[in-house]
């Protein structure tokens, strides 16, 4: 069984699980829609979507790649353009790269499918594309091109290949430019100094681009060459602050009690078990991640793996909100694909039976989050 | 000849001092062992009913306590001399501390090392609810601890001499305290016929007679039975205790007929037992002080005792250890299928029916070293277990 294989049976699931709906938070169309249209600013369909007013117009302020991977089919059916199913092949191609990653590091079959199973059912990933909504199929976007990068980075390591994955992840989640630095040094390790700059060279080829076209979007919509959409969003926002960044230490108690305490919530009805819609911390949905702490070998790789995960963990952990509205923490994608490689480097000789006992409850609990938003809290779009 | 206090009596006085700083030599207003005890003295069973706020069943135009009756001995001299003024907290905390004690014997007595019996006896005092029962002493706290008690000294005579009888009279004590832990009775009947835990900890008395400890044990648990016959004619008129039934249909929390036990309280027990949590003080996503709340319904044992995880790393004869965890399944069944979870308390109390059972498959796994995690986590739930009674005394019960 190859990768594309698994991609293709996962992309296959998800759709299923979609039912085909298209969501309604369909920002990604309407800035596809509008780009076709020569402008940046969207057709605003009403305060249902999250868009910034500015400067009388609206603006999409999610990070924009997936809008261009909707061009051609919203080309081809206007704002009837279904944006879940981009979701579904985006969830379905992470799933394929996490199989070649498995193949890659030389787990164990068996292990290798408890694995990627965990990481398409026992993390957000599949509810993310199942759903698609503007900000679940960031993550969907973000996941896939970080899984492919991170194939590339522990096969050929042809740097112009992680370059452009890294900038198409991190213009899906604009954190995932943390990840940068550590591609790099993956990149660099055991090259000689003539191999060293070509690398280098091609890493920033792809990487100024991606800058300099960033840029220019932002001058585009505020006039100013940095990002300013958040900051403003967050001035906006009645859960936010009139003034400073969105990133601030006064939301780390309440972003670490979401990661790792925020439970369920206990019904004396069918289905007993329920959420809200802030989530549940990793600790309920995701427990298997605690194996990532047994990876040792090769130890370049797990420092660099640890690394982007504190990296990419640091500016979540500081946000003030924490991914409502979402099952499990969605945030946690961001980083969760550097856990799980560290997972399956210690996997290489197989899942002991706790780490099995572990994937499977993640997997079942992935199982219940799925139905449970399809039955109770989101049926019918 | 140099003096040297024993580790035990050093354990009874180091908890000692927190619990008194805790309890802050409060009197419960919960006092239904006072008054059972006051009853007694007068010769009644009926209480002097304050009203609602104490658990009581309305029974013939009288009220009856309906909480297991053995704490009521160690009242009985307090409320001798001050009637219903007696303290019942007091014992309670000397008995929390006692528990300690006797729990830092048992674990000498399984062999366990100087360090991970530190860790152990102080995870059983703050890491469990052993030290918030003990300083607040309201009725059904005091019966856990008083069961607590009864249970360590049962373990604590099944890993030594094992004399049938004493552990007959101790496990009806226990019993007579906490109703559910009579269901180890057919363990504590095996541990005391095979010795297995006696011979993990190395003793194996010469002239031991399984069949003579077993009759004795029999005989004091059919003494404890017509005992418990007895107060329950002279409390009900009926040979059965119908306390806890006759509560639950009077119970706004219960139905009007039926069990107080049943397989539709699952789903809510296993809730409260593995997944409750505390609750953040937020106000626009910023924590406020003192950032997370008690839930008076109580808090799962994965955030308060995540440490008895430690007792699946247990590692020895198969039989011994199959025999400890059927003891705690056995005396946690009823918790699972009981009405109630415990509120009002912090985490859960119930869990302390079963959980001496889980400290000595602890003891087991950790006998000759603690691994860092397994530290990590005692540290983690001492530290859990004293933010909750802080809590209590700052926010729930600042007084009595």
């Amino acid at each position: 069984m190859n990768a594309l294989c698994v991609g293709a049976v996962a992309t296959l699931l998800i759709a299923i699980s979609t039912g085909l709906r298209s969501t309604p938070y369909n920002n990604y169309v309407l800035l596809a829609e509008a780009v076709l249209h020569g402008h940046l600013w969207i057709e605003w369909p009403g305060s249902a979507i999250d868009a910034l007013k500015f400067g009388g117009r609206y603006y999409v302020i999610e990070a924009p790649v997936p809008a261009l991977f909707l061009l051609p089919l919203v080309a081809a059916f206007g704002t009837h353009a279904n944006q879940t199913l981009l979701a579904t092949l985006f969830g379905g191609v992470a799933v394929g790269a996490a199989w070649q990653i498995g193949t890659r590091l030389e787990v164990p079959t068996s292990a290798r499918v408890l694995l990627v199973a965990f990481f398409m059912i026992g993390t957000d990933l599949w509810w993310c594309s199942m759903y698609g909504d503007v900000w679940f199929i960031a993550h969907s976007s973000a996941v896939c091109f970080t899984m492919l990068a991170l194939a590339e980075v522990l096969g050929k390591r042809r740097a112009w290949i992680v370059a452009l994955c890294g900038g198409l992840a991190a213009g899906s989640r604009f954190n995932l430019v943390a990840a940068l630095p550590v591609y790099a040094y993956l990149l660099s390790r055991e090259r000689s100094t003539g191999d060293l700059r070509k690398v280098a060279l091609a890493f920033c080829a792809v990487l100024v681009p991606f800058a300099l076209a960033w840029v220019a979007y932002n001058l585009a919509r505020w006039g100013v060459p940095n990002d300013i959409g958040y900051a403003t969003w967050y001035h906006q926002d009645q859960i936010g602050d009139p003034t400073g960044p969105p990133f601030k230490l006064k939301y780390l108690p309440i972003e670490l009690y979401s990661f790792f305490v925020l439970p369920p919530l206990f019904a004396r009805h069918f289905p007993y078990i329920s959420t809200t819609n802030a989530g549940l911390a990793l600790t309920w949905t995701s427990p298997a991640l605690v194996f990532a702490f047994f990876a040792r070998r090769p130890r370049a790789v797990v420092g660099a793996m640890w690394a982007a995960v504190a990296l990419l963990a640091i500016p979540n952990l500081v946000y003030y909100a924490q991914g409502a509205t979402q099952f499990g923490m969605r945030h946690a994608l961001d980083f969760e694909p550097f856990l799980l490689v560290l997972m399956m480097l210690a996997a290489r000789t197989g899942l002991p039976v706790w780490a099995n006992v572990l994937c499977a409850y993640s997997i079942a609990v992935g199982v219940w989050g799925l139905w449970f938003w399809r039955t109770f809290w989101r049926p019918l779009y | 000849m140099r003096f040297r206090i024993p580790g035990s009596l050093a354990a009874t006085l180091l908890a000692l001092v927190p619990i008194f700083v805790a309890s802050h030599f409060r009197s419960t207003t919960y006092n239904n062992y006072v008054r059972l005890a006051v009853a007694m003295l007068h010769g009644r069973m009926w209480i002097d009913w304050p009203g609602r706020i104490i658990d009581a069943a309305a029974y013939h135009g009288h009220h009856y306590g309906v909480d297991g009756p053995f704490p009521v001995i160690f009242v009985l001299p307090f409320a001798l001399f001050k009637g219903l003024e007696a303290n019942q907290t007091l014992p309670a905390s000397i008995l929390g501390a006692v528990d300690v004690g006797l729990a830092w014997i048992l674990l000498g007595r399984l062999g366990v090392a100087r360090t991970p019996r530190v860790w152990l006896t102080a995870f059983l005092f703050a890491g469990t609810d052993l030290w918030w029962c003990a300083m607040l002493g309201d009725v059904w706290f005091f019966a856990h601890i008083a069961s607590v008690g009864c249970t360590l000294l049962i373990l604590i005579e099944l890993a030594g001499k094992r004399r049938g009888w004493l552990i007959g009279l101790l496990t009806v004590c226990s019993f007579e305290s906490r109703f559910t832990t009579a269901l180890a009775i057919p363990i504590y009947a095996y541990l005391l016929g095979s010795g297995e835990l006696a011979r993990y900890c190395g003793v194996e008395p010469q002239a031991f007679s399984a069949r003579r400890a077993l009759r004795s044990y029999a005989t004091v648990l059919l003494g404890g039975l017509v005992l418990w016959v007895a107060y329950n004619e002279a409390m009900w008129g009926l040979p059965i205790d119908i306390g806890h039934t006759l509560y639950f249909h009077q119970d706004p929390w219960g139905r009007p007929s039926g069990s107080p036990f049943g397989l539709r309280y699952v789903p809510y027990q296993v809730y409260s037992f593995f997944m409750q949590g505390p609750v953040l003080v937020e106000w626009l996503q910023q924590a406020q002080w003192p950032v997370f709340k008690a839930d008076p319904h109580g808090i799962a044992l994965t955030f308060t005792s995540p440490a008895l995880i430690l007792a699946f790393w247990a590692r020895a004869r198969r039989r011994l250890i199959a025999a400890l965890w059927l003891g705690a399944l056995l005396v946690a069944a009823p918790a699972f299928l009981y009405y109630l979870n415990g509120w009002y308390q912090f985490g859960m109390r119930h869990a302390l029916d079963f959980e001496p059972f889980l400290l000595v498959l602890m003891a087991i796994a950790v006998r000759r070293s603690i691994p860092v995690w397994g530290m990590a986590l005692c540290a983690y739930s001492i530290l859990v277990g004293t933010w909750g009674v802080w809590y209590w005394d700052a926010f729930f019960r600042t007084g009595d």
